[in-house]
Parts: C-alpha cells; sequence; structure tokens
C-alpha cells in the first residue's frame, strides 16, 4: 500500500494555506485604474426606438441568464459582465466559455444540428469561420442593433454580425535578447539579417494551419504583397505557434527572443507584469486589426437578453467596459486612457494608411492552401 | 401391543427467492451489468465508426457512406508521418519506462538498500501528477530556455538535449509512467516464491547471478502487461505532445486529432472519425495482444501454498550506484519540475534573464479564486472525481463479481468491455460521447450534454479499467471454498456476496476508491470536447489559461492540484494504515 510521508503532505497543505491566504489578503500593489464607467442603470439611450421598453421587459421574463460561446478570456469578459448586470440588474448569471476560436462554431452548429443549442451568444475572431456560419440557414438571427449608425463603417462585419473590438496584432520582444525595438517586419527582419545564425528558431509567428493564424497571415501577405522579401528572410528563423498566450510565455522566458503577429490583447496584462522584460509594438508598416464578431444564435434560449448583451456592448458604455477588458474598443466616443486601448489609439500609432481591417470573408479554399503551402514552405515544414 | 414411533423433526424448507419472469435476481443483476458495460463503452465508438464513412459531418443532413475519408486521410492530411512519429513516441517511451522502473524495482523489492521504504514510495510520486503538470514544469526546467538548461549551456558551451523532439517527448512522458510499470513488477516481485532463488543460492550463485538468471526472468509477465499499457497510454497521450511537438511539427495521433478537430480552418470531421477509428483499431489490437500474451502466463505462477518470505540480495557497494539512480529520477524527474512549478506559482515572471524574487507575488492564486469560473472549475474537478469514483469502484465491483465469480454465460464480455475503454483514448471518448449524447434518444442527450454529468461517464468510462484492475487480484486471491460453503447453505449468488464477499473485498474497494479519485483528479482530454462554460475543470482550465498567456495561473492552479491530490492520498493512507493495525 502506498505510503505518504509526512514532510509532503505537510508541504502540500502549506501550499493551499498560502493561496488562500494570499487571495484573502489580496496582495500586490493594485494597478492603476481608469475612472469608473458610469451606467444609466435600466433604460436605454434617448435615440433607441420607443419599443424598445418592450424589449427590456421581455427580457426580465427570461429568467436573468445568458450563455456566451467565445474564445474570451475570463479577464477580458469580467468589465463588460460587471457593467452590464449594473445596467439591467435582473441579469445575475452569464456564463462564458473559452474555446478556441474554431471549435465555437463547430460546438453550435453539432448542437443546433440535433435540435437544440444552449448558446445564446457567439463571440470569435475566427473570421473564416464566420463566414462559414453566416452562409448557412438557421444559424444567425437576424438582428439590426439600433447602434448601428451610432459605429464607424466597419462595425458591421456581415449581416447579424457586429465587431465586439477590433484587436490589433503585434511584435512582442524580449528587451533583453533584441538589441533595439522592432518597429515593422521589415525592421525586425533588417535586425535579424546582422545575425541569422543567432537567431534561429528564436522568432515565434502564429500558425497558419490555425483559424486564427491563416487568417491575420494571409490579410497582412493581401495588403502588402511586397513584404513577402522580408517573409523570406524571417520565417525561416521562425516556429509557428497556436495561441499569442504561448508566444508570450516563451518570449518572456527567453525561448523566444521576439515574435510577431501576437496580438496586443493578451499581452497587454504580460508586458506591464513582466518589470520591463517584455515589450510589444505595432507594425509600421502595417498592423493587422482583427475584429472580434459577436452575433446572436438561431433559436437562442434568451433572445431578448441576447439583444439587450449586444447592444449593450456597442455601445458607449460597452465599449468602455470593453476597452477595460484588455480588448480593443472601436467606438469615436471612447477615449483612450491608462488602461483603456482603443483602435483610434492604434491609428495615431502606426497612421491610417498602416491599419489593414481583417475581412469576414470566405477565402477559397484553392487560395488557402496555396497561402498556406508557401508560408509553410518558408518555414521549412 | 402398542408401538410408539419416534415424533416427526420438522423440516425447515429451503430458502425462496423471488424470480420475476422466470429469471433469478443474479440474472437479472449479471444481465445488468453487461447491457450498462456495453453501451457505456459502445457510446463513444459507435458514432465515431459512423462519422469515419460519412462524407460531411454528423450533424449535416444528407450524408452519403463511403471510404472517401480514409483514402484522403492517408494522402492528403499527411497521416502517414503521423503514425511514423506517433510509433516512435510510443517505443521509445515504452523502453525508456522500461530502462528506468524495472532495475529499481529489481533493487528495491528484492535486494538491501538504504531507505528502501523511503524510494518505494517516491518512486510512485509522478503517477498522482497529471502529465500536462509534469509538461509544463519539464518546460519550465529543461526546455530551451530552462533554468537547468541555461545553467548547463552556460558550464557546457551547448546544451546536450532537445526536449522538443520525440526523444525528449518519449522522456518526459516515460518519467510520468514509469510508476505504472514499477508497481507491476514490484508486486509481482513481492509476491514470487523465494524457494527458486534459495535453490540457486544452494549451487553457489551469486547475488548478481540470482538476479540476472531468476529474478528477472520471473518479471516477463508484468513486463509484458506493463508495456502495452504503457504503449496504449502513449499513443494517446494529448499533454505532452502538445506543449513539447506542436510548436516545432512534430504531429502524433492525439495532436492531430486535437489539431483537425479544434483548430484547424475548416475541421473535416470525416478525416477525424477516419484517423479515430484507426487509432481505436490500434490500441484495441495493442489490448487483445496482451490479453493472448498473459493467457501463456500461466507458467511464470510462482506463487505456491507454502512461500516462504525472501531475503533480501546484498549488492555490496553496487547499492549506492542504485541509490544514486533512483534519486536522480525522482529529484531530476519529478521534484525539480514540480518545485519550479510552484515557484512559478508565486512569481509574475519565472525565467533565468530576470531574478524571479524581484516579481514575486500572490497574484496568480488571487486570479484563481477571484473569478468565480476558476473556483468552479475546483469544485467541479472535485466533484467529478468524488461522484466518479464510487460511481466506477461500484461499477468495477459488479464487472469483477460477475467476470471472476460467477457462472454466468457471457462473463468473458463483461471483464473485455470493462477493459476496453483502456483502448480508446481520451479525445476520441470526448469526440464520440459528445456525438452520441448529440444523437441519444429522447431528448436524454441534451439532458446530459454540457453538465458535469457528461464529463463523470466520460471520466470514468476512462477509469473503469483503473478500478476494475485494482480490485480483480484480489477477488481472484479469496478462495473458492469459501462461496461454496454459502451456496451448500442455500444462499444464491447475490446472498453469498452481500454475506461473505462484501467483507473481504473492502480493503480493495477502498483502493479502488483512491486510485480511481485521482485518476479522475488528473483527467482532462475528454473534456476538451464535454465541457461547457458550466462544466469546466481544472484541467481544461489550465488549457485556457495557458493559451491566454496566464502561466502563472496555471502554475498555482497545477500546484493546487498537487496540493490536493497530496492531501487526498494521505489522508487515504492514514486511514488504511489505521485500519490494517486493526486488523
Amino acid at each position: 500500500m502506498i505510503t505518504f510521508h509526512p514532510p509532503l503532505r505537510a508541504l502540500g497543505a502549506a501550499v493551499l494555506a498560502l493561496g488562500l491566504l494570499t487571495a484573502c489578503g489580496g496582495g500586490g500593489e493594485a494597478a492603476k485604474e481608469p475612472p469608473p464607467n458610469q451606467i444609466a442603470t435600466g433604460q436605454a439611450p434617448s435615440y433607441y426606438p420607443a419599443d424598445y421598453s418592450q424589449l427590456i421587459e421581455a427580457s426580465k421574463k427570461e429568467g436573468g441568464t445568458l450563455t456566451i460561446y467565445s474564445n474570451t478570456d475570463q479577464e477580458n469578459w469580467a468589465p463588460i459582465f460587471r457593467d452590464f448586470s449594473k445596467k439591467y440588474p435582473w441579469v445575475t448569471k452569464i456564463a462564458a466559455n473559452n474555446l478556441d476560436s474554431d471549435e465555437v462554431f463547430q460546438r453550435v452548429l453539432s448542437e443546433q444540428a440535433t435540435g437544440s443549442s444552449p448558446a445564446d451568444l457567439v463571440v470569435s475572431n475566427a473570421a473564416q469561420a464566420w463566414a462559414d456560419f453566416g452562409a448557412r440557414q438557421g444559424t444567425l438571427m437576424e438582428y439590426a442593433s439600433p447602434e448601428k449608425d451610432k459605429l464607424p463603417g466597419f462595425g458591421e462585419l456581415m449581416p447579424h454580425v457586429y465587431a465586439m473590438s477590433i484587436d490589433p496584432l503585434s511584435i512582442a520582444y524580449n528587451t533583453s535578447l533584441l538589441p533595439e525595438k522592432p518597429t515593422g517586419l521589415k525592421s525586425l527582419a533588417a535586425i535579424l539579417a546582422k545575425d541569422p545564425a543567432q537567431y534561429k528558431s528564436k522568432i515565434t509567428t502564429r500558425d497558419v494551419g490555425g483559424a486564427f493564424g491563416f487568417t491575420v497571415s494571409h490579410a497582412f501577405a493581401a495588403a502588402r504583397p511586397d513584404s513577402w522579401t522580408s517573409l523570406q528572410s524571417v520565417l525561416p528563423l521562425a516556429r509557428p505557434e497556436t495561441s499569442s498566450g504561448t508566444q508570450l510565455e516563451k518570449i518572456t522566458s527567453g525561448e523566444y527572443v521576439a515574435g510577431f503577429f501576437v496580438s496586443a490583447a493578451p499581452a497587454y496584462p504580460v508586458v506591464e507584469k513582466s518589470g520591463g522584460l517584455l515589450a510589444i509594438s505595432f507594425l509600421d508598416d502595417g498592423t493587422v486589426a482583427l475584429p472580434r464578431g459577436i452575433g446572436i444564435a438561431a433559436k437562442a434560449p434568451h433572445p431578448a437578453t441576447s439583444k439587450l448583451f449586444v447592444d449593450f456592448v456597442l455601445s458607449q458604455e460597452g465599449q468602455r467596459a470593453v476597452a477595460e477588458g484588455g480588448l480593443t474598443s472601436y467606438r469615436d466616443d471612447v477615449p483612450a486612457a491608462e488602461g483603456l486601448h482603443t483602435y483610434q489609439e492604434l491609428v495615431k500609432a502606426v497612421g491610417q494608411d498602416n491599419v489593414i481591417l481583417a475581412k469576414y470573408e470566405k477565402v477559397p479554399d484553392a487560395e488557402v492552401k496555396s497561402f498556406t503551402d508557401k508560408w509553410n514552405g518558408l518555414l521549412g515544414r | 401391543m402398542t408401538t410408539l414411533s419416534p415424533p416427526r423433526r420438522p423440516v425447515h424448507p429451503p430458502p425462496r427467492y423471488r424470480r420475476p419472469l422466470g429469471l433469478s435476481r443474479e440474472s437479472w443483476l449479471q444481465y445488468t451489468v453487461l447491457l450498462l458495460l456495453a453501451v457505456l463503452v459502445l457510446a463513444p465508438v459507435v458514432p465515431t465508426l459512423y462519422q469515419s464513412f460519412l462524407d460531411r459531418p454528423l450533424y449535416e443532413a444528407g450524408g452519403v457512406l463511403g471510404v472517401d475519408n480514409y483514402v484522403r486521410l492517408f494522402t492528403e492530411a499527411g497521416f502517414g508521418r503521423v503514425v511514423l512519429n506517433t510509433a516512435l513516441f510510443a517505443g521509445l517511451t515504452t523502453v525508456l519506462s522500461l530502462l528506468i522502473a524495472v532495475p529499481m524495482a529489481v533493487v528495491v523489492v528484492r535486494t538491501k538498500l538504504p531507505g528502501g521504504r523511503l524510494f518505494a514510495a517516491a518512486m510512485q510520486w509522478p503517477f498522482f501528477i497529471s502529465s500536462l503538470i509534469l509538461g509544463f514544469g519539464w518546460i519550465t526546467m529543461y526546455g530551451p530556455a530552462g533554468f537547468v538548461s541555461v545553467e548547463v549551456r552556460r558550464l557546457l558551451g551547448f546544451l546536450p538535449w532537445n526536449l522538443y523532439s520525440i526523444p525528449g517527448m518519449a522522456l518526459t512522458e516515460a518519467v510520468a509512467l514509469a510508476p505504472i510499470v514499477y508497481t507491476f513488477c514490484a508486486n509481482a516481485l513481492r509476491q514470487s516464491d523465494a524457494s527458486l532463488e534459495a535453490a540457486a543460492r544452494v549451487c553457489g550463485a551469486g547475488p548478481l547471478r540470482i538476479l540476472r538468471s531468476v529474478v528477472l526472468p520471473l518479471l516477463r509477465p508484468p513486463v509484458v502487461y506493463a508495456s502495452i499499457l504503457v504503449i496504449s497510454m502513449s499513443v494517446e497521450t494529448l499533454s505532452v505532445p502538445l506543449l513539447f511537438g506542436q510548436p516545432v511539427g512534430i504531429d502524433v495521433f492525439s495532436t492531430f486529432l486535437y489539431r483537425n478537430g479544434l483548430q484547424s480552418i475548416n475541421p473535416d470531421y470525416g478525416v477525424l472519425g477516419a484517423a479515430s477509428a484507426i487509432i481505436l483499431l490500434v490500441t484495441v489490437s495493442l489490448v487483445a495482444l496482451q490479453a493472448k500474451l498473459l493467457k501463456n502466463a500461466q507458467r511464470f505462477v510462482s506463487v505456491r501454498g507454502k512461500a516462504t518470505r525472501p531475503r533480501p540480495l546484498d549488492l555490496g557497494w553496487l547499492k549506492w550506484i542504485s541509490v544514486a539512480a533512483i534519486a536522480l529520477y525522482v529529484v531530476m524527474g519529478a521534484l525539480i519540475p514540480i518545485g519550479g512549478l510552484v515557484f512559478r506559482s508565486f512569481t509574475q515572471v519565472f525565467t533565468p534573464l530576470q531574478s524571479p524574487f524581484k516579481t514575486l507575488t500572490g497574484d496568480n492564486y488571487e486570479r484563481i479564486f477571484t473569478y468565480p469560473v476558476y473556483v468552479q472549475s475546483i469544485v467541479n474537478s472535485l466533484l467529478v472525481a468524488a461522484i466518479g469514483a464510487v460511481l466506477v469502484s461500484v461499477l468495477s465491483l459488479l464487472a469483477v463479481m460477475v467476470a471472476r465469480r460467477s457462472d454466468f454465460r457471457f462473463h468473458r464480455a463483461v471483464e473485455y468491455l470493462a477493459l476496453a475503454p483502456q483502448a480508446m483514448p481520451g479525445i476520441i471518448v470526448g469526440i464520440g460521447l459528445f456525438w452520441a449524447l448529440a444523437f441519444a434518444p429522447f431528448g436524454l442527450g441534451s439532458l446530459i450534454q454540457g453538465t458535469l454529468w457528461a464529463l463523470i461517464i466520460g471520466f470514468g468510462l476512462r477509469a473503469l479499467p483503473s478500478g476494475f484492475g485494482s480490485i480483480a487480484p484480489s477477488v481472484m486471491q479469496i478462495g473458492r471454498e469459501l462461496d461454496n460453503a454459502a451456496r451448500v447453505s442455500g444462499a444464491d449468488w447475490v446472498r453469498t456476496f452481500t454475506r461473505i464477499l462484501a467483507a473481504l473485498v473492502r480493503p480493495a474497494f477502498a483502493g479502488a476508491l483512491i486510485l480511481t479519485f485521482v485518476t479522475l483528479l488528473k483527467e482532462y482530454s475528454p473534456a476538451v470536447f464535454l465541457a461547457s462554460a458550466d462544466s469546466n475543470i481544472i484541467g481544461t482550465t489550465m488549457l485556457e489559461l495557458w493559451v491566454q498567456g496566464n502561466t502563472g495561473s496555471v502554475a498555482a492552479l497545477a500546484s493546487l492540484q498537487i496540493a490536493i491530490t497530496a492531501t487526498f492520498v494521505g489522508l487515504a493512507g492514514l486511514l488504511l494504515k489505521g485500519r490494517d493495525k486493526d486488523a
């Protein structure tokens, strides 16, 4: 029989106790926070249609819950849920899982096909999957948001699918390993060209075999055809990763020197905590901005509450919460601040011409194969 | 003359049991167990096989049957290289596991070794740690930028190993699986008859000769059994190939399924189903091979009625080499990676480029306890493990009784069904159950889909072979004469169990509870498909946090899981030890 020695058990108990103690103590200095979001409880903006109050009344009868299938982190969701519950207090439980970007759709499609899906809302930045999803019959609920006219032109990504945020892709680098700051892909290529042997396998990018990686890489290459010159020298030194999180962790640990097409949203908190070791910059030769689509599932169990939620995240109040959560808001009436990131901030940093908005359009299979073969060929796969 | 006859002695009638529909209650119970096992085992398999022949996802109408998926699998999807990688990975893992565990089992159990008891306990610890956690720890320490790697590179001028390779992956997985081989071999050695060694000693053989000529040959059955178990576990493991192999383009079965099922631009469910079907074929073949090999294992039976207690052999100076080797395995394989992981959980940044003490923090734990969804994942894991352990242990006990202590016509089928999940990779259980629940009759699936019960079923299915394997040997050690005595007194099969065998198998049942609890707590790959926003568990939450770059919180959650496991096993150990003393 297995015996367990007291010292190890004591260690286990100590770790658990210490964890609980620090959790209750709320250890660590509180980060500097922007001023709180002002929420008008229980009422819609004045420019909403007169019958919107009926929608609010319908929502009260739906039980106060929402289920969201998303590929968004809990940290990003937290301010949005907090403020939405403040605005509509009867909504007390919002469950959002954090799936892979395509898995969101596979899950909903499987469940819808068998007659019942608990998903109210679908949130993902998988552009190809959204295009495929929207093209199918009976997958999305038709809804024209009253916020539509208040949004920039690119706010509606495809019929009945809106942008919750517009998240830029960045270059992330280790400040102690890379001698100078890369300001774009050309800049990065020039830095690496000084000693390619030293940087072999030390650069990371996103795997174009995955939906996210394909969308951002393809959007960049399509908008900047001359970038293949830089890619030809950078990609042979690179390894693909399937998530920004692993990219960031490995850049911070020194396994990679730098990475390009790293999503800025997860990067912001890591940069803040790294003590200066990790830094990011947007590409001055083209920064891809990837919209995060939100749509209401057909036959959503809570349709009225879902509509309130969509309208909320598109509203000034909601976009403010989106920015606080670490995503990038894009309404013009949400100002940038410390801890709040906005699309306007991005435009100011790299110039409007250098912002490449990824489109929610289906890319033909042949083009997908052609692009991925070329890209993977340069990677050496 | 009147004669008196003696008074007639009253005769007690034999006991009578109800026979619904003409069947005895034991038949009812036995058929129920058979059907339950069949439904549980076939539920994930049937949709998978069906999908592998469909030309579109199961959820789309109008599918046509054909073999195009298999053709496409080997021509376009690059599955051939996947097969080769998997074979190399599984083969190397098995070899390394045996090289680590077999010598250690021999020296710990059969030789005079300083601190032998401590080593016997320490050797098994990696088993209680999820290989997902072990994988994280190994990257932190031995990865290209790990602490140990940086030091070694500084000392030698180069790094002699590459963790992101098939040998690197195999070594990490072998460290996690070696305890299984060790346990099988150690148990066999403890039960073997010492007279064979005594005979060798009488002929003048020295300790080393006895080990080589007598002890090692006796280990063939457990080595074969454990090898096949390790191979099938290597074939289906997801953690290490996902963390180590994916960035450098090494695809094995599990990452192929994961990538094509969850991360692909255009998920191809047909190819996914075909690949799953082939993997099932491989793993089922392995289990069948195992059964065949063990059938001939009778000639290695060495337990006799008058077995004597074996005398430990003295290795002389070699024992210190043994001590060093075991210490190296435990420290380098488990303690350093786990220690690094625990340390990581208390820092913001953990890299040789910067002092970890510069960013000490409790924030990683605070994050876990701040977000309700993460606390929920811990609670969910505990619930699934606790409820699942009870249900699996009960089902295992019933299965063992039907398979090994009854004359049920299909008793062999019951045993095969109980062990079959060993051949079912976790990801396939997840995908298959997801589809099975989606198409279950009467809307039954929608009640279970996305709830903890889906996880309890999926995880429980995976833990069933462990439960069965834990209870079966003990039941087989109980002599048949006890059953026969009860039958002579008129008891039926059910009464025999409840009155006699139940008490005798209680220790084995307790052992199964512990084993399955730990197994269920660290399980996660079926949940990749079965979990929902309301039923996340520690494993899926760790994957989520890792993908989002919250590695400090991953380390915190991993440390919590280790603490929970350590606490549980410690308490269970104390309870069982107390019971032994009473007995």
